[in-house]
């Protein structure tokens, strides 16, 4: 074997122009998959904390009649979350009470939804990163509001300034009341500052006259146990509708998956484009050295060592390719870590509910995709010519040299 | 121990060009006895290197039998051939056929290599054959930096390092002047008369002719009366 390396290593430095140039198609190959692929991974992931953040959480639990009817009609009790009920795998809960509402200014109305929030526990949505001016919602009891930039704008309102809210209670009775501004947000997602108006969560039931909330979002710290932990708590609170994510955000979740897919769909495009060059190019350098390979074979070299060097060749190409390839998808990586910013396409951006930057994001899995991918396509693009030598007779070989 | 190194009976080879079958060989029956420096000539088209081919294990008769050293060849698979031209037999072609990437010394320690010869072992050897050769001055200079009678002494050199029972030597002289040949073939004979290595060349220059102990003439694939 030491022997089939030696020449193995020699024979690409011999032809190291051309040798030089099919490295360079893999490293550009193999770093262009890895850097689409951490940014479509990064797009997934914006895919998934976008919905995740945006009140919802990975399970929510509510009244079954709640997503035919939003509003404050249909609710549930209050006890139900405690500790994160216990279950292995839930890394937080926060019950809200929201209902759809018209929030007016002295110049302008707008259609909201307010929600009530425990701001101790919401540690897992959108209202940890919100970018304040005012004092914002500080607990439960809180009573002023909390409204976005956009709405204010739209509201043509500011701090300090107060706002009439219109809502149907939860006996179908009309509930008007006035808010004093108390914070303006920012939010990643332009739109959430269109959407809500967030007040406490005791103040809003106070308003309303109801200890229940309207719902229960449940984290979990890995996707993978969504599953169980829905199977659970569908099982100790049969009355209450558990839902998932994927359930309640369904484009949101195909999204997810076919990203997903076309990850998986790119690489394979991209390294199926790049086993054609491989294969030309190596069948080119077999060619070339027909007259060799049936010399070798006449002296005495058994066909497995001459096929071995061949596949060791291309192998050898394949893997400095593929090391080189990451490695520089790396810098990209590294150089993009901070995000692209996508801001100059906000209103196209948040159609899609993602968020105006984009973040690459690596998945280990992949590496090992990407990596065992390379060195499967090695082989297969070096058994063409392999086979090409096999077949031809010493004797033919040492004619067409 | 047989008294031939090499034995062909009847050996026949028709090849196919186009349907229509071409005999290369008709019939030929051939001994060789140990040490024995045969030439086989003949006009080109006469059977020469098929006769060389067919004997070394490169190319298999269609119908007859071949024998080396008491191995007959037909018998055996395609691995247990490649092991008679490893072991058994030396080649030295018409086009040196080095390898372009190995030094001289490096290629004649190959076939030691592939015999599983330790390193140490196989360096030295393969150093005395350079030297032998009168080559000490060319063992880390690779083929391209050779001319082609030095090429041509270190291809025998590889040839004859793991001391092969048979040379076979198919047009050697072919790219060589008359002063290169003549050298050549007086390393060839030296290869004879030392080691006791039966060669059989197939060659059409009475140059090369003039070394050997015998002619085994061909006119068109049969020995000629």
């Amino acid at each position: 074997m030491q022997l089939v390396l030696q020449l193995a290593l020699r024979n690409i430095w011999r032809q190291r122009r051309r040798n030089f140039l099919v490295l360079v198609a893999i490293v550009l190959t193999i770093g262009g998959v890895f850097v689409m692929n951490s940014l479509s991974r990064g797009m997934e992931q914006d895919f998934l904390s976008t919905s995740i953040e945006n009140l919802q959480g990975h399970i929510k639990m509510l009244s079954p009649k709640q997503l035919d009817e939003p509003g404050l009609k249909h609710l549930i009790a209050n006890d139900l979350v405690g500790d994160g009920f216990g279950i292995d795998g839930v890394v937080a809960t926060t019950s809200r009470l929201r209902s759809p509402a018209v929030v007016m200014s002295e110049r302008e109305t707008r259609g909201v939804e307010i929600v009530g929030i425990d701001p101790i526990s919401e540690t897992h949505s959108f209202i940890q990163h919100l970018e304040l001016a005012g004092e914002g919602i500080l607990n439960a009891d809180e009573p002023g509001l909390l409204i976005g930039q956009r709405l204010a704008e739209d509201l043509k309102t500011s701090l300090g300034r107060r706002l009439v809210v219109l809502l149907v209670g939860p006996n179908d009775e009309a509930i008007e009341t006035g808010f004093r501004v108390r914070g303006i947000f920012k939010a990643e997602i332009g739109g959430y500052e269109d959407a809500y108006a967030l007040t406490g969560l005791r103040a809003l039931q106070k308003l309303v006259g109801t200890d229940a909330i309207t719902e229960v979002s449940v984290y979990v710290g890995d996707l993978a146990q969504i599953p169980d932990v829905q199977a659970y708590l569908a099982t100790q609170f049969p009355q209450i509708d558990v839902k998932s994510w994927l359930e309640l955000d369904p484009f949101t979740g195909e999204m997810y998956t076919v990203i997903g897919f076309t990850i998986y769909i790119l690489i394979a495009v991209f390294l199926c484009t790049l086993i054609f060059g491989l294969i030309n190019a190596l069948v080119t350098a077999v060619l070339e050295r027909t007259r060799e390979f049936g010399m070798l074979r006449a002296v005495g070299m058994n066909s497995r060592l001459v096929v071995a060097q061949v596949v060791i060749e291309c192998v050898i190409i394949m893997l400095s390719g593929l090391v080189l390839g990451i490695g520089g998808g790396l810098l990209v990586y590294l150089w993009l870590a901070d995000g692209i910013d996508l801001s100059a396409f906000a209103a196209g951006v948040e159609a899609f509910s993602m968020k105006t930057r984009m973040i690459p994001h690596l998945v280990g899995e992949d590496f090992v995709i990407i990596g065992l991918a390379s060195v499967l396509l090695g082989l297969i693009a070096s058994y063409f010519p392999a086979r090409r030598i096999i077949k031809t007779s010493i004797l033919q070989s040492l004619r067409d040299g | 121990m047989a008294d031939f190194a090499v034995q062909t009976n009847n050996v026949t080879r028709v090849y196919q060009e186009d349907s229509v079958p071409v005999y290369a060989l008709r019939g030929i029956t051939l001994s060789i006895e140990r040490g024995e420096f045969v030439s086989v000539v003949g006009p080109s088209g006469s059977g020469k290197s098929t006769l060389l081919h067919v004997i070394g294990g490169l190319d298999r008769p269609t119908d007859g039998s071949v024998t080396i050293e008491d191995v007959s060849l037909g018998s055996l698979s395609e691995s247990e051939l490649t092991d008679v031209r490893l072991f058994q037999i030396g080649f030295v072609f018409q086009a040196y056929n080095l390898i372009p990437v190995l030094s001289a010394v490096e290629n004649v320690e190959f076939i030691l290599q592939l015999q599983g010869v330790g390193k140490k072992e196989r360096r030295e050897r393969a150093q005395d054959a350079l030297r032998s050769f009168g080559l000490e001055e060319l063992f880390d200079r690779r083929p391209a930096d050779m001319s082609g009678g030095q090429q041509q002494r270190v291809a025998i050199a590889r040839a004859v390092v793991s001391n092969p029972a048979v040379l076979l030597a198919d047009e050697p002289s072919a790219n060589l002047d008359s002063e290169t040949t003549k050298e050549f073939c007086e390393y060839l004979q030296r290869v004879n008369d030392d080691r006791g290595v039966t060669i059989v060349t197939a060659t059409h220059d009475p140059l090369v002719m003039g070394y050997t102990n015998r002619r085994v003439e061909l006119v068109d694939g049969q020995i000629a009366a």
